[in-house]
């Protein structure tokens, strides 16, 4: 395909004075799959709902497949499966009626592979959306718009509600259509999931993109964190170039460094340490970090 | 979670420091209808005692021809009932218009509380209060209490306005009075939150609460129209909460000792919804609604299907509901004839009935029949502005995402919702028209067949012109959709029985949708102003579809 899946372009969406989504420009590769995260409130379900042309953008344009998402939509809408981030159904149709309708609504359906997903959910069809629990209502969502094999996969939190298990489900079928060549544009807080599934990953503070990139490009950007302990007290590293969060206990110390790490090293070095420690960030302490620069910066 | 019910999520958690924080918030949320409820109760009857007043005059006059009225049992229907002192203005309101005010107020108090209660519970909010420091029994009572307190409102609307428009020229009532009388329409209030409080505890849904409450209470109106209507079963008003209101007998030997079974009643009921709630699991019903079913298809393949699958039961209980009005209309036709036939200035009588009768030199029992197209318009209007607000909950509830994310575009969908309320309304006006056709032919009154079936479907000219008032403002300020519907609505009515009584300009009376209704068989319906009502209408969805194009989707 000569178009990128989704190709974002200044997109802006303002709620009197308050910029839900500011500025944004973003391409999805076909074929990848994008994590789309940021905390409560940053505009993720915004962007959904701006691809979606459920909402006009103050400014800036989206298009799928080379076709405008607000202008193009009876286009746009053939190529494109949407799970929100609370399934909200027709509470008098049953499981199953639901997924007959959602797949008229799509426009195509893989019946053999529908089965297959109803299996994997351990999804019982036939009874009412009313008596559904909340995850077996996202169950509908999901399977109904994997069924359709869409090229485009729009997902806002799609497992919030579902147990361990089921999310192992999903992961499995978000490969499968990987594997496929289906494009998923996932909005999600669950970072195992990301890490699992994501190419690349988004993300957002405050309508503002803040990171773009692999999770390998990202973990490079941030800092290493070093851990130390001294027979003795240890030396004094707030001057080094790079430091920071520097903190001692007793005869440990914690700090973390970005850029160069050789003249971190040869200071403690010749402290003579008993233990040394380096690691990369954990993919929550760098999503902590991410987030939590906006509390900082308030 | 979408942002505002994140918002109304919070403001429900905040509700849990005080405690009358539930109370409040439901007071809140039906105030406006209470105090429209009053300025409508005010309107209507204060019409229809000036009216009398404008009509005849003077005393004799009145005696004559309301004692045709007070014979005529048929009418004791929606009516009062015989021992009414018709012959003073202030009787002749309550006779015309407590029966029906008690109807309205109740119907209206169990929609708020099967909302407040049941719909709550199903939409999920109710495990947000129920996180609070209240029990499922506290919460019940305190919601109560807040409907109680929109009563209060009315209530107090209803008799001081009463009162001031009464309290000069020619139709006088005292103050004591007309808050005794408002008082007496708000116990039908009472009797629906009652009713509605009991059935949201025994149904699973909403709508099936509302169902079961609308059948009970139309069970007690129907006893009391039997005990009116039926020589000897007079008794049988004392089973009925609606007769043990008429017995309140506002201005005339007062009997101020009915409101102890009133009382005895909703408190019955009210305390056994408190314990049915605080002894029952969140969720759960009396009466358990089927929890699985055979899957249907056939419905689900396109729009049309879906919506007519999704609304068919309302839609049927609204075709029920005029083809019920329309028999007990024409089924009653002869009587009425004869007697009012037999009293002079009929057509001024007919007249007060309402401004549409038409012609007032027709034959009296083809005014009389026309009258049952007045019911057959009312309850159309009522259910567009029931179906449009249900549109729009379509959308804050975040179903039509599912829709009008996949292929089908937000203007199909309108297109087919409306499309289904128009063909609703097209044929439960031809069926109420040939019930009454063939009711007048039983009873061997020669109507002709096209006038009144072809003819009657006029009505849904004014029907065509609130859809694109409705659609319009549904495009542009959807918010205030349900409010701008019923105060429409209300207005129509309102102008409508005054402008019956009283000259208006007319100017004034071209703002009612009323105004361009031609009753048929009684008038000849204006095709010209129909067509030119419908033009209206019909652009007026144009533009109102175009503009919800082109709008933000809204979510609760
Ligand atoms: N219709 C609206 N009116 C006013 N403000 C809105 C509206 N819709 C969204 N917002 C605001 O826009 C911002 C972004 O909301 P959005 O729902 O996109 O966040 P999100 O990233 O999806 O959050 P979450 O992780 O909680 O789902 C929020 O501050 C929200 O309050
Ligand atoms: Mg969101």
């Amino acid at each position: 395909m000569d178009h990128d899946a989704v190709e974002i372009k200044g997109l802006s969406k303002h709620y009197g004075g308050l910029a839900a989504l500011d500025n944004l420009s973003l391409d999805v590769k076909a074929g990848e799959i994008l994590g789309y995260l940021g905390p409560n409130g940053s505009g993720k379900t915004t962007t959904i709902r701006l691809m979606l042309g459920m909402i006009k953008p103050t400014s800036g344009s989206v298009s799928i497949f080379g076709y405008d998402a607000q202008t193009q939509k009876d286009i746009v809408h053939t190529a494109l499966a949407y799970v929100p981030g609370e399934a909200n159904l027709w509470p008098s149709l049953t499981g199953i009626e639901t997924l007959h309708l959602l797949s008229k609504v799509h426009g195509r359906v893989d019946l053999k592979y529908r089965k297959k997903l109803i299996q994997r959910f351990e999804f019982d069809p036939n009874r009412k959306v009313r008596t559904y629990s909340k995850g077996n209502k996202q169950k509908i969502a999901l399977i109904a718009a994997l069924a359709s094999r869409a090229e485009l996969l729009i997902l806002d939190e799609p497992t919030s509600g579902l147990d361990p298990l089921m999310e192992q489900a999903f992961r499995e079928a978000a490969v499968e259509a990987k594997n496929r060549g289906q494009t998923i544009f996932l909005s999600s807080h669950i970072l195992g999931e990301v890490e699992a599934l994501c190419d690349r990953i988004a993300v957002l503070r405050s309508g503002k993109l803040v990171e773009l990139g692999t999770l390998e490009q990202m973990r490079h950007l941030s800092s290493l964190t070093i851990e130390a302990s001294f027979k003795e007290h240890p030396p004094e590293v707030k001057h080094i170039n790079g430091v920071s969060k520097v903190e001692i206990n007793g005869n440990s110390l914690v700090c973390q460094i970005n850029g160069p790490i050789d003249e971190l090293l040869s200071v403690l070095a010749k402290a003579h340490p008993l233990t040394l420690i380096s690691r990369e960030p954990s993919l929550e302490e760098l999503f902590l970090a991410l987030y939590g620069r906006q509390t900082e910066a308030k | 979670m979408p942002p505002s019910v994140a918002q109304t999520s919070s403001s429900l958690k905040n509700l849990r420091g005080s405690k009358s924080a539930i109370s409040w918030f439901t007071f809140r949320r039906s105030v406006f209808g209470g105090l429209l409820f009053g300025l409508f109760a005010t309107a209507e009857s204060y019409a229809q005692g000036r009216g009398i007043i404008a009509a005849f005059p003077n005393l004799t006059q009145r005696a004559l021809i309301i004692h045709g009225l007070a014979n005529n049992a048929a009418l004791g229907l929606f009516y009062g009932d015989k021992t009414a002192n018709i012959v003073s203005p202030s009787g002749y309101m309550v006779y015309r218009i407590m029966p029906i005010l008690v109807l309205v107020a109740a119907i209206w108090a169990m929609t708020i509380t099967t909302k407040m209660l049941r719909g709550q519970e199903e939409n999920g909010r109710w495990e947000l209060l129920l996180s609070g420091p209240f029990s499922s029994g506290q919460a019940t009572l305190k919601s109560v209490l807040g409907i109680f307190g929109v009563f209060v409102s009315s209530f107090l609307v209803f008799g001081l306005t009463l009162a001031l428009l009464s309290s000069k020229g020619a139709f006088r009532l005292t103050l004591g009075g007309s808050l005794y009388f408002a008082l007496c329409i708000l116990a039908g209030g009472i009797i629906g939150l009652a009713i509605g409080a009991i059935t949201s505890q025994l149904a699973a849904t909403r709508r099936s609460a509302m169902l079961y409450a609308a059948a009970l209470i139309i069970v007690f109106f129907a006893v009391r129209a039997v005990a009116n209507i039926i020589n000897g079963l007079i008794w049988l008003k004392n089973l009925t909460p609606f007769g043990w209101i008429d017995k309140l007998r506002p201005f005339y030997y007062a009997q101020p000792i009915w409101f102890l079974p009133i009382v005895l009643f909703a408190g019955v009921c009210l305390v056994s919804a408190i314990l049915l709630s605080s002894k029952r699991d969140l969720g759960q019903s009396l009466i358990a609604d089927k929890d699985s079913a055979k899957p249907k298809f056939g419905l689900l393949n396109s729009q049309l299907g879906l919506n007519f699958r999704l609304l068919r039961n309302v839609l049927f209980g609204w075709l029920l509901g005029g083809v019920a009005f329309a028999t007990l209309i024409a089924s009653i036709d002869k009587t009425v004839a004869k007697t009012l036939g037999s009293s002079g200035s009929k057509g001024r009588l007919i007249k007060t009935f309402s401004n549409l009768t038409g012609n007032p030199d027709s034959r009296i029992e083809i005014a009389y029949l026309s009258a049952a197209g007045f019911f057959t318009i009312t309850l159309l209007l009522i259910m567009t502005a029931n179906y449009l607000s249900a549109l729009r909950d379509e959308e804050t509830s975040g179903r039509l995402d599912n829709l009008i994310s996949g292929t089908l575009s937000r203007g199909y969908w309108l297109y087919a919702r409306l499309a289904l309320v128009l063909g609703a309304a097209v044929t439960i006006t031809f069926i109420t028209n040939v019930v009454i056709w063939a009711l007048a032919a039983a009873q061997g009154i020669s109507v002709s067949f096209l006038t009144l079936v072809l003819g009657g479907l006029n009505i849904l000219g004014p029907l065509m012109l609130l859809l694109g008032i409705g659609v319009m403002v549904y495009g542009l300020v959807p918010k205030v959709l349900s409010i701008v519907m019923y105060a429409l609505i209300g207005w129509s009515f309102t102008i409508d029985i005054i402008s019956s009584a009283l000259k208006l300009s007319k100017g004034f009376s071209d703002t009612s949708l009323l105004h361009y209704v031609s009753l048929v068989p009684a008038a000849n319906p204006n095709w010209r102003t129909f067509t030119l009502i419908s033009l209206i209408g019909l652009a007026g969805i144009l533009i109102g579809a175009i503009v919800f194009d082109r709008r933000d989707l809204q979510i609760e």
